[in-house]
């Protein structure tokens, strides 16, 4: 082992590993966006499928109308950003356990693409409010306890920004991903514990929904959830390359 | 799709919400998913640099 490579075992900087991940530095974004892999296809396939049942398999909701379609892409928007919040507990006690970078770098990438889904949860359930409840908000607790969740996850990446030193933001940010999560159950359980204007679709009984319907539904949380697995993917090579930047960084101004 | 009034006429009014939807559901997606391709690039670009000089200084250390 040269006195370089030990050097870059020491500060876990595996160059030559460097060297492969940057293997598509010429490729434009644009043809780095289109599905590279069997999942990017399989969620295009989901996608098409989704919008097919979304707009012309489900029927027509009697009271609200087509505006009840939101629902097929807002419930699993939803759903998705919970997910992903879930990731970030999972990875914070994980990082907190080990100190494995990986871990973080998946709280990071998770906490955003979280973000990313619960404003588009928020800001579709507004859309759907408007001609529904004839309102764009109301201080309801689902919508309310909704807001805080994004709120904390939005302080959750700011805090990252804010902090230089990589272990004490991987720190600090997992105690804000650990006690973030507390609201995930609370959003969940909101419309059950208090009293509220938002559709309780999913009751102790089952779901008050008409078979097709349960069934576009199904389609729609499957094709949210593959699609956040693979955009996840995306952030996490993102975030690990940057990993990769920051530590040869260090090791050349050491040298 | 239904958006169908009685008497034939369309719902243009429930419509226009579920299209504006749509439209941010997957112009969120998108841009998203442009934002993580453009800082990738720039990050590879960075790599690439921080890869030449590290070549520079030591031809073997990057030959795997």
């Amino acid at each position: 082992m040269s006195e370089h490579q030990g050097a870059a075992v020491s500060h876990g900087v595996d160059p030559a590993r460097i060297a492969r991940r940057g293997s598509a530095a010429g490729q434009s974004w644009v043809a780095r966006l289109l599905p590279s892999d069997p999942l990017g296809w399989l969620v295009l396939a989901f996608i098409v499928a989704a919008l097919f049942s979304a707009l012309i398999y489900a029927p027509t909701e009697a009271t609200m109308g087509d505006v009840q379609r939101i629902f097929y892409f807002h419930v699993p928007s939803a759903w998705v950003g919970f997910l992903s919040f879930g990731i970030v507990f999972v990875a914070s006690i994980q990082w907190l356990r080990t100190k494995r970078p990986w871990w973080d770098a998946l709280a990071a990438s998770a906490a955003e693409v979280g973000v990313m889904f619960t404003t588009v949860a928020l800001v579709t359930g507004s859309i759907w409010a408007k001609p529904t409840w004839g309102t764009w908000w109301d201080w309801d607790p689902r919508l309310t306890t909704t807001l805080i969740l994004w709120l904390v996850y939005v302080s959750y990446a700011m805090l990252r920004s804010m902090v230089e030193n990589p272990a004490k933001r991987a720190s600090l940010a997992a105690v804000v991903g650990i006690l973030g999560f507390i609201d995930v159950p609370v959003v969940f359980m909101s419309i059950r514990w208090w009293r509220t204007i938002h559709p309780v679709v999913i009751s102790g009984a089952g779901m008050d929904l008409d078979p097709s319907m349960v069934t576009t539904l199904m389609i729609c949380l499957t094709t949210f959830t593959l699609l956040q697995l693979h955009i996840l993917r995306l952030r996490l090579h993102l975030e690990l390359q940057r990993d990769d930047a920051r530590r040869l960084r260090d090791l050349i101004l050491e040298d | 799709m239904g958006g169908i009034l009685p008497g034939g006429k369309i719902d243009m009014g429930s419509l226009t919400y579920l299209f504006a939807a749509f439209t941010v559901i997957w112009l969120a997606v998108l841009l998203y998913s442009f934002s993580i391709a453009s800082r990738q690039k720039s990050v590879q670009r960075e790599l690439e640099m921080l890869k030449a000089i590290v070549e520079e200084r030591d031809p073997e250390r990057l030959g795997g």
